[in-house]
């Protein structure tokens, strides 16, 4: 399965998930991403910055080597979850509408970023 | 269900609430007005005033691309009748819930803007007939309204978050509350943000969010914006979920 039919497979497993997302903390990009609607490259370059500043601050602040792998930014409208695995450089992005459950959206968006770190 | 155009009489005094004074203003200046030039703003509020005013401009169905010049942001909004029919900016077509909203969306998102361009991107767009849409005297009405309700939902928010908190910072106000170290970390936060920019567009930047980042087993940092309030807050983990339903009730009384 390729990446963008894994990104693909997540944002039609989600209920209301916009826009999933595989990108690079490290290039700064966004890599592939999957979502309905055309979008301008400024939203996805937006929220690769969004994913550098929530894990460069959770490596600045957290213990050594032990620094969080996700984080949750809510907005008015929606909700959008930052996923990385083990510090790694690449992340995940899942921008759902702000009334779904965000546990669920990191459990099931964890269990994608794993299948596709273990591919690559 | 798009209104007719309501209708004036021609003796009708020029009146003060903007409408008349503005059309007459923008008659009077010179071809500076014209669509694709630049046309200075002094405020933000002149900024919002000169949107609001071409949407009661513009009577055939036209789409309108609108650009602040030292931001480089761009919305995009069909316009119909003297009505906003839709909006949308970098992310797509924005959902809006009143006139209130669209104000505050615009007035945010045109926040620095210095100049504005207006272009017409497409002539006959398609307006449905059903499609929710905002007349422009509402519009106007809605930028002269006191955002009381707005204002007393975010000091709820700021009030219980703060509660909430074993430690938090104000960025505005430089006030602070809780263990100087704690306190120590948050300031390190925001001048790492500071020094680096790392957040991107204009309009991304002025909308309200919260932002929950784990940082150890005792500490999820907070990061609240609200407009030009900014606070961070050392909370507990545990309470993540009470966090996340305190910002989605405040979203909701909106």
């Amino acid at each position: 399965m390729t990446l963008a039919d894994q990104l693909e497979m997540l944002r039609s497993t989600l209920s209301n998930c916009q826009l999933v997302a595989f990108g690079d903390a490290e290039a700064r990009l966004i890599l592939k991403a999957s979502h309905a609607m055309s979008l301008p490259r400024e939203t996805l370059d937006h929220l690769c910055e969004e994913a550098t500043t929530c894990f460069a601050t959770a490596d600045m602040l957290g213990a050594q080597g032990a620094s969080a792998n996700e984080a949750l930014v809510l907005t008015e409208r929606e909700s959008r979850v930052y996923l990385r695995a083990n510090n790694r450089t690449d992340f995940l992005c899942v921008v759902s509408a702000l009334s779904e459950d965000t546990d669920a959206v990191t459990a099931q968006g964890l269990r994608a970023l794993h299948e596709i770190a273990g591919a690559a | 269900m798009i209104a007719p155009r309501p209708q004036k009489s021609q003796d009708a005094p020029v009146t003060a609430d903007g409408t008349e004074l503005a059309a007459l203003r923008k008659l009077a200046a010179d071809s500076g007005g014209a669509y694709g030039t630049w046309r200075p703003v002094a405020s933000d509020a002149e900024a919002l005033d000169a949107i609001v005013t071409e949407v009661g401009e513009v009577l055939l169905a036209r789409r309108i691309r609108v650009t602040a010049q030292n931001t480089g942001i761009a919305v995009e909004m069909t316009v119909s009748n003297r009505h906003l029919v839709t909006l949308a900016g970098p992310q797509g077509q924005v959902q809006l819930k009143d006139a209130g909203d669209v104000v505050r969306t615009l007035r945010e998102a045109f926040s620095g803007a210095g100049a504005l361009k207006f272009e017409i991107t497409e002539r006959a767009p398609m307006v449905t007939q059903t499609a929710r849409s905002w007349p422009h005297d509402a519009l106007r009405q809605a930028m002269h309204a006191p955002d009381s309700e707005r204002d007393g939902a975010q000091a709820t928010l700021i009030g219980e978050l703060q509660a909430m908190a074993d430690a938090w910072l104000d960025l505005q106000t430089q006030q602070s509350s809780g263990a100087a170290e704690r306190v120590s970390q948050l300031a390190k936060h925001a001048n790492a943000k500071a020094e680096h920019h790392t957040e991107a567009t204009p309009l991304q930047r002025v909308h309200p969010r919260l932002s929950l980042v784990p940082i150890s087993e005792t500490f999820l940092l907070v990061d609240v914006c609200l407009g030009q309030q900014r606070l961070l807050l050392s909370g507990d983990p545990k309470n993540r979920a009470d966090y996340i339903a305190r910002w989605r009730a405040y979203c909701s009384a909106l």
